[in-house]
């Protein structure tokens, strides 16, 4: 299956870490490509440390943003902020207890954190910090968090979107207002920025200071931006550049890359008072429409689907999606063999695989989101809607 | 009156001073060659040396030497230049080694000289102005296939700098060399096509042929002993292989007109040498000296022979290892045998010393000396009755070539007897008995290439490079080129010699960069005596962008050959011969000693299968991903731009009218 692996097998060369242009991962910040070569087993049990660092890391994170959803309901049932027939709809203690151990073990246990950790991917690494950073920010520590938070968009450049919901979760666990007129909120953001662009400083200089030279940008940031490297993996962007005309190519480079930011800042003023679900449907935006996507990036935002089983009674179509991605998965291997190896198909039918699943993912998350939004939209006017005249009503976006 | 003339005269010959100061000596040459698998090899050479300096910019009256070469070296600050263009793949197993071997396709190497400070925008240019000169697609070369080897290509000429970044190597394995190529070469000759060798050089023969190189050497050599002036020197090689076996029916004879249905009538007038050597070195000269395989004498018919000579009775037993070369021949006089016996005596006596002992041993121990020389002389009969060239040479020239000892018979078209009887030199060679083609001689360094694997995804290159020296372990320098989209993974770089790990004492990679610059592996490898070497590395094929494949993409990508370079000990001793004398086949590469001599071999290029896109989807394919984003785009945007409401009951007012119209029509109550 398509990965973005062979990173580590590339680091382990003793030249990668001058000029390589593939290490992605400038093997000067760390000392793995220097442990992966003495043998396959250290190497996959390393891997698997980092799994499963990241499956305790989420545990701890969802344990605690249960504890946290739970005063909140609590105190808004006490401010009656709900309305008065949403008790079912309230999460209950008992429902929330297995929670985190089932959004450790729907991580630990996904096929496709398997199926990345078996093909070596250091995308495994990346979901560890990414998890350390979720759980640093769910604790509070504005400053783990910014280093995590540094640390994931040294790697990969990406996670810079999840700046902004660490900081509403962070402001919002302050109890400071997103109000743009108000100083409180300022100093906080300033704070936390600084706090962040201080951390992204101090990783690269160091890393420029043991590679001495400063070649890793272009080469890491160049080489995620521009696209270069067309391998066949299961995002959007391999068949399109290699189809792309010359002369637009530069231009849909530039739309492509805009729109993995782009959904940030609609999504923040949309979603301020819950960062947290803002944080899932950003992770699984750029695992999405990330330039090298792999499926390890896949797995660390499902791991997140347990978290929303409470969404489930407003999901629409869930079952499409869900065929959809479980299809294309078993499709992958096959077409990828039939097209590389057996030579009875092209490059067209791995690519509708990859079409295919790309549209399952996005259905998905935009069934979550249409999911919670209803469901919030229910805690505030009540579960039995009706019209003027009394009859029952149906609710509708508009 | 007579000092006027004096005066007159004396001025002549100040104006012809300076001509005569600064000659142009053109030489040519032609080797042909009857190669082991019953092909021949035919070497043409033309070498034209200029005392002149090209550099200082204060030449500008051209004679021999080509205005448009020489003008790219003073103008672009060239300080060597090698180009080949090759067309087929010269089989170094089969055939031996080669006088100059040059790698399938285009092959250009330039030393530039310390002065010149852009050296990318000089070779840019260089390439770009050859591609003009030859008609070649060189300038196809740019950064993506341009190397700068730190070790394995050396100047051959004057001027021992090796600061390697003046240095630029480029292969193009795709380029088909044609006639389009051979014409403007023939026409940097000083007398085109029109007379000398080159009357030869038609293109319809040559082509229609195994194996077709041409070459051109620019380099600065000295101009004496002494070496206190720089003189230039221009190589024009052309190499061509025919399969005789193929077009001769069946048969290995050959002659000047079947191979290029021309003969020679004379020489280039301009030129100061010109002459035809015909290879007839006897071709079972590695048995004699193949120590692993010592040729096994019947002892019993010699022992026969020597009782009659010398009348003393001898017991002889049977041999215990068939007796190789005594097959199908009979004996000599041994009169003869006795007259040459004590030349040959000590010249060879080393020879078989001590391989006879276990069948002569206790039985004849008296004449064993003897026994070796008759067999000795056995042997150069039967070499000498091998082959037959006609018209029968001038002269004979021996010489060490490449660690072997090779006999040329020599027609010099300048000599004014070669034309006396005839009007023309048609020079044929006859075999007078069948070849024993069972035992060809292999060389001692060759190398095979192949790439392995299967599928689209990844994939191995291996070199197999073999030393079939019997007893010296000697170093190689391998240099491999792959273009950038073969991702090469260098932790996997494995070579095995016999079984064991062997490690390059000398490493040199650059990784590639996408679009820009090749991967460059450069090796020290020790080649211990008597072993085959496997060197693998594994790779990852790249997807290009549609636009990048070349036209039928399924065909392939070509990787240009892997590069050995090595001194390889000679097995006979070589004397000191003068470089400038020497012909042809002392070649550009200078040897140190006498021990070793250079080889430059070039392996396989390979052809590498890439997964291609469906290049007619260009638009599908920018619609359908678009779309895929627009539906992300379009769903997000419902959700973040709507709030939810209840459904009014106005909604559909004018359905509603509709309905009642088509109700009431119907007879049915309204809604």
């Amino acid at each position: 299956v398509v990965e973005g692996l062979a990173l580590l097998d590339l680091g382990v060369s003793p030249y990668s870490g001058a000029v390589f242009h593939e290490v992605r991962l400038p093997s000067g910040s760390c000392s793995i490509p220097l442990l992966c070569p003495q043998s396959l087993c250290l190497c996959l049990a390393f891997l698997q440390i980092t799994d499963v660092l990241t499956a305790v890391a989420l545990y701890l994170a969802i344990q605690d943003f249960n504890k946290v959803v739970f005063k909140k309901q609590k105190l808004l049932i006490e401010l009656d902020k709900y309305a008065p027939d949403v008790a079912e709809l309230i999460q209950t203690p008992m429902e929330m207890h297995y929670i985190p151990l089932k959004v450790a073990l729907f991580y630990l246990l996904n096929p496709y954190t398997v199926m990345s950790c078996v093909a070596k991917s250091t995308c495994a690494i990346n979901n560890t910090v990414i998890a350390f950073f979720i759980l640093a920010t769910i604790k509070g520590s504005a400053f783990l968090s910014a280093v995590f938070l540094a640390l994931a968009t040294y790697q990969s450049l990406y996670p810079l979107t999840l700046f902004a919901p660490a900081l509403l979760y962070l402001l919002q666990r302050q109890f400071i207002p997103v109000k743009l007129k108000s100083k409180s909120f300022w100093l906080y953001t300033l704070q936390y920025a600084a706090l962040y662009l201080c951390n992204l400083v101090v990783i690269i200089c160091l890393s420029f200071f043991l590679l001495n030279s400063w070649d890793f940008i272009p080469s890491v940031y160049g080489f995620i931006l521009s696209v270069p490297d067309l391998t066949p993996n299961i995002g959007l962007f391999w068949y399109f550049f290699a189809e792309m005309f010359e002369h637009f190519s530069l231009f849909f480079v530039c739309v492509f890359q805009i729109n993995v930011f782009f959904y940030t800042i609609p999504l923040a003023i949309k979603l301020k008072e819950h960062p947290v679900f803002f944080m899932f449907v950003q992770i699984a935006i750029i695992s999405i429409f990330k330039s090298y996507p792999t499926v390890g990036d896949v797995a660390l935002y499902m791991a997140f689907l347990p978290l929303w089983s409470h969404l489930c009674r407003f999901l629409r179509n869930i079952f499409i999606p869900s065929c959809m991605l479980i299809v294309c998965s078993i499709l992958f291997p096959v077409l990828w063999y039939l097209w590389i190896y057996a030579g009875s198909a092209n490059s067209n039918f791995y690519y509708a695989i990859t079409l295919a699943f790309n549209i399952g993912q996005i259905q998905l998350i935009s069934d979550y989101f249409y999911a919670f939004l209803r469901r919030e939209y229910y805690l505030s006017h009540g579960l039995r809607l009706t019209r003027q005249d009394g009859t029952e009503a149906m609710l509708v976006l508009k | 009156m007579a000092a006027v003339a004096a005066v007159v005269l004396l001025l002549l010959l100040a104006a012809a001073g300076p001509g005569r100061a600064r000659p142009d000596v053109l030489r040519e040459e032609l080797l042909l060659s009857p190669l082991p698998a019953g092909d021949v090899a035919a070497t043409f050479q033309f070498r034209t040396r200029w005392d002149a300096d090209l550099q200082r910019g204060a030449v500008s009256h051209y004679r021999l030497f080509p205005k448009a070469l020489g003008r790219l070296v003073a103008a672009l600050g060239v300080r060597e230049l090698h180009l080949a263009l090759t067309q087929g793949f010269w089989r170094t197993r089969t055939w031996g080694q080669p006088p100059l071997q040059a790698p399938a396709g285009a092959e250009l190497w330039v030393w530039f000289q310390p002065t010149v400070t852009d050296v990318d925008k000089a070779w840019k240019e260089l390439s770009n102005i050859l591609s003009g000169i030859f008609c070649a697609s060189l300038n196809f070369i740019d950064s993506t296939n341009t190397v700068i080897p730190t070790a394995s290509f050396k100047p051959l000429g004057l001027g021992n700098g090796t600061d390697h970044h003046l240095l630029r190597y480029a292969v193009l394995p795709r380029e088909v060399v044609c006639t389009e190529n051979l014409t403007p070469w023939k026409k940097l000759l000083p007398c085109g096509s029109k007379a000398g060798l080159a009357v030869l050089l038609r293109a319809e023969r040559l082509f229609h042929s195994s194996y077709h190189s041409q070459a051109v050497h620019i380099r600065p050599i000295c101009r004496d002993a002494s070496c206190l002036s720089v003189s230039w020197e221009l190589r024009q090689t052309l190499t061509v292989v025919f399969d005789s076996f193929a077009s001769g029916q069946g048969k290995k004879d050959w002659s000047l007109f079947r191979m290029f249905s021309r003969t020679l009538t004379d020489a280039c007038p301009l030129a100061s040498q010109s002459k035809v050597y015909v290879d007839i070195s006897p071709k079972n000269k590695v048995m004699l000296t193949d120590q692993r395989r010592p040729p096994a004498p019947s002892v019993q018919p010699l022992c026969v022979a020597l009782k009659h000579l010398t009348s003393i009775s001898c017991m002889a037993r049977p041999p215990t290892s068939p007796p190789g070369l005594m097959k199908g021949s009979g004996f000599l006089p041994l009169s003869k045998a006795a007259g040459m016996s004590v030349v040959v005596l000590t010249a060879l006596s080393w020879l078989l010393g001590g391989k006879g002992q276990g069948q002569s041993e206790g039985l004849c121990p008296a004449f064993t000396v003897t026994l070796r020389v008759i067999f000795i002389i056995h042997l150069l009969s039967q070499e000498k009755e091998l082959l037959e060239v006609t018209p029968p040479p001038v002269s004979l020239y021996e010489a060490v070539v490449q660690g072997e000892k090779r006999t040329y018979a020599v027609y010099d078209l300048l000599s004014p007897s070669l034309f006396n009887t005839s009007r023309s030199l048609n020079v044929q060679l006859k075999w007078t008995r069948p070849q024993d083609t069972s035992e060809l001689p292999t060389p001692v360094l060759h190398a095979h290439r192949y790439v392995s694997g299967y599928g689209l995804q990844t994939g191995e290159i291996s070199t197999l490079v073999y030393n079939t020296h019997p007893y010296r372990a000697f170093p190689v320098i391998l240099l491999e080129t792959v273009p950038w989209y073969l991702r090469l993974y260098v932790h996997t770089l494995t070579i095995i010699t016999k079984g064991k790990e062997n490690k390059p004492s000398y490493i040199h990679y650059q990784p590639a960069q996408d679009r820009r610059r090749p991967h460059l592996l450069e090796m020290l490898i020790q080649l211990p005596a008597n072993s085959i070497t496997k060197i693998t590395i594994q790779f990852e094929r790249a997807l290009l962008k549609w636009t990048e494949y070349p036209p039928d993409p399924n065909h392939g990508f070509y990787v240009g050959s892997s590069v050995l370079s090595a001194l390889v000990p000679s097995i006979i001793a070589m004397k000191e011969v003068d470089m400038e004398q020497s012909p042809l086949f002392t070649s550009l590469f200078p040897s140190s000693d006498g021990s070793s001599y250079f080889v430059r071999l070039y392996t396989e290029p390979l052809l590498v299968n890439l997964p291609t896109p469906d290049f007619s989807m260009p638009y599908n394919v920018i619609c359908l991903t678009c779309t895929v984003v627009a539906v992300c785009y379009g769903s997000f945007y419902n959700l973040l731009t709507r709030t939810f409401h209840v459904e009014e009951p106005s909604r559909g007012r004018l359905a509603k009218h509709l309905a009642n119209i088509i109700r009431k029509l119907r007879g049915v109550p309204p809604l």
